[in-house]
């Protein structure tokens, strides 16, 4: 079964089948396309009144319609559509001179057009690759890049869409890839329009697509589209980096991080991953599928997709909401049982025989620190862990005092140990420290300038040492801050020996520069 | 190089001489241009014809004018116009040149062999 269309050629009617019609018309449209001279018209309707010529002698009675068959023995009786042309037209003389000069001087010599075949938007950056004779993958990257040098790409594109003429006939297309114009070229491409057209021809009028230029709503839709697509593959390359950069730090004890502590509340580590990977790598997947249906609207179901991913990219940040919720909630347990087992000390010493003399302050090394003749050994005993602050705050008592308030605490990754293998309540043992060393020998006062930790309960506890020192206004101290490691102050102090007085609760050196 | 290609030009080059001498005594139409050529293998493909036949029209060598035909769409008769036939007049010289050199050339290659 075929369909049959009337069609009218020279002022008769045929009916002819469809196929055969897309035939017919496809050829004629070859043809004036390998036609270059004036009169293309009159040629073309010469041609058609001889169509009919034949189709009337030549038409089955019986059935009174065009097959096929006939169209190709049209084609057979009036050839090829290269047939068409004169080829001695460049060499003739007289009237067709303007063609002869016109085709002289392109030959062989690309001329810049942009070119509707490959193009995205408007062809400009193919046209750029055919004229510099260029892969136009090379010209895109360039001008992408050119994007962030100023956005110098986004002026220059218009700019030059607007300069450059579009490739329109076969000829202009020949010159635009430099191969001369000459009769087997011509041939070539018009054979590769009609491969082109052929693919279109079964929905839509051949003449349109041509006619119909890019319209103000699909360029905005295209650079929407390509926009969406760069910033989407941006995202997931990101995505997949940090994918991998997470995977990484997973051995690596990362304090701010959540991931060591999901290991801590039970759960495998790639839960963690995965769906942190999963909330950062599925918007930028929608982002990329919308801007690849902006500009193939071939694509289907992206919608559903979407819809689809939106949901599983919920479940991700439901999981992890949940994950994080836990963490949180562990912490709040863990941080209640530090707390509470924190032990605190406070040691009050007065100065109350140095009243009129200066007080001088030293910091030094704890004297533990060093065993008896083991100066050279590296296997100590005792580390020196935390730092030691150091508050100076003004008195009204007529004298100077200090106080050195000392807390003994478990460090986060015991209490979790203690927390999960013995229960808070059958834990009976607190935490503990050494003593901090300070030594008072009339008015020269030593602090050590670090708490020191048995190494072996390095990781155990979490020990902080605070000295206030009071003073009245007025009162000078030396201050040696020459060993300060570990050392933290509240005040400003130079390095090196300097003599201090507190004035307005701000503490000022009196022989510094 | 293409034999067919060659033997194309050659027809081709001849064919705006050929239908100015088949146009000198009677006028004809494009269909009986066609069959005359076609008789004498001048023609292989009509293609050809069409866009020469504008060409000679345009240069004025040839004028038309339109006849109604009883099985078919309206005819074209074209007539030789006067520049047309002092055009041929001229044609018609240097084809008698040229035929006498390739006659004398080929002739001589022949015995020469």
């Amino acid at each position: 079964m075929n369909k049959t269309v009337t069609i009218n050629i020279a002022g008769l009617f045929f009916h002819i089948d469809e196929d055969a019609y897309v035939k017919l018309s496809d050829y004629l449209d070859a043809i004036k396309n390998s036609l270059n001279t004036e009169g293309k018209e009159e040629i073309i309707s010469d041609i058609e009144s001889r169509i009919a010529e034949i189709f009337s002698e030549k038409i089955d009675p019986k059935t009174g319609v065009i097959s096929m068959i006939d169209v190709e023995n049209i084609i057979q009786i009036m050839g090829q559509p290269e047939d068409y042309r004169l080829d001695d037209e460049n060499e003739s003389q007289g009237e067709s001179n303007q063609y002869k000069k016109e085709d002289n001087y392109t030959q062989r010599q690309r001329k810049l057009f942009r070119d509707p075949e490959k193009r995205v938007l408007g062809g400009v950056l193919s046209g750029l690759a055919n004229y510099f004779g260029i892969d136009v993958v090379w010209i895109r990257v360039l001008f992408i890049l050119l994007i962030f040098v100023y956005g110098s790409s986004i002026i220059i594109y218009p700019i030059l869409w607007i300069i450059i003429p579009k490739a329109k006939t076969v000829a202009d297309i020949l010159e635009m890839k430099g191969e001369p114009v000459n009769i087997s070229n011509i041939e070539k491409q018009v054979r590769e329009n009609i491969d082109q057209l052929g693919n279109n021809i079964k929905n839509i009028d051949t003449n349109k697509i041509k006619a119909v230029g890019v319209t103000a709503g699909e360029v905005i839709k295209k650079i929407i589209g390509i926009t969406c697509m760069f910033f989407g593959i941006l995202g997931m390359i990101g995505s997949f980096i940090m994918l991998f950069v997470l995977n990484g730090f997973t051995n690596a004890n990362f304090n701010n991080f959540p991931l060591h502590e999901i290991v801590n509340i039970g759960y495998p580590v790639w839960y963690g991953i995965a769906a942190i990977f999963t909330s950062g790598f599925i918007p930028f997947l929608i982002i990329f599928l919308v801007g690849l249906k902006c500009l193939y609207k071939n694509i289907k179901y992206v919608g559903l997709i979407s819809i689809l991913l939106g949901f599983i990219w919920a479940i991700a940040i439901i999981f992890f909401t949940v994950i994080m919720i836990e963490i949180e909630s562990k912490n709040d347990l863990i941080r209640k049982y530090i707390d509470d087992t924190t032990k605190v000390t406070v040691v009050k010493k007065s100065l109350d025989h140095v009243a009129n003399d200066t007080l001088n302050i030293d910091f030094i090394r704890d004297p533990r620190f060093y065993g008896i003749n083991d100066s050279l050994s590296n296997d100590k005993i005792f580390i020196e862990k935390d730092e030691v602050e150091i508050e100076i705050k003004s008195t009204t008592n007529t004298n100077a005092y200090f106080e050195i308030i000392t807390e003994a605490s478990y460090s986060k990754s015991s209490s979790i140990e203690i927390n999960n293998n013995y229960g808070k309540t059958s834990f009976t043992e607190t935490p503990t420290m050494l003593e901090y060393y300070s030594k008072i020998n009339n008015n020269n006062i030593e602090f050590a300038n670090a708490i020191l930790t048995e190494k072996n309960n390095m990781d155990k506890y979490d020990n902080s040492v605070k000295i206030i020192l009071y003073l009245p206004y007025n009162k000078i101290i030396r201050i040696n801050s020459d060993n300060q490691r570990y050392f933290e102050y509240q005040h400003q102090i130079n390095s090196g020996l300097h003599y201090y007085k507190l004035i307005d609760d701000k503490l000022e050196c009196t022989n510094c520069n | 190089m293409n034999i067919e290609n060659t033997k194309a030009q050659m027809r081709k080059g001849i064919l705006e001489f050929c239908i100015l001498s088949l146009l000198k005594d009677k006028d004809c139409y494009t269909s009986e241009i066609l069959d005359m050529l076609k008789d004498v293998k001048l023609l292989v493909v009509e293609g050809t014809i069409y866009p020469l036949l504008t060409r000679l029209k345009n240069d004025d060598l040839l004028s038309y004018r339109w006849e109604e035909s009883t099985s078919g769409p309206p005819r074209k008769y074209y007539k030789l116009t006067d520049q047309g036939e002092s055009f041929l007049k001229e044609l018609a010289l240097t084809w008698n040149e040229l035929s006498n050199a390739v006659k004398l050339i080929t002739e001589k290659q022949l015995n020469d062999e």
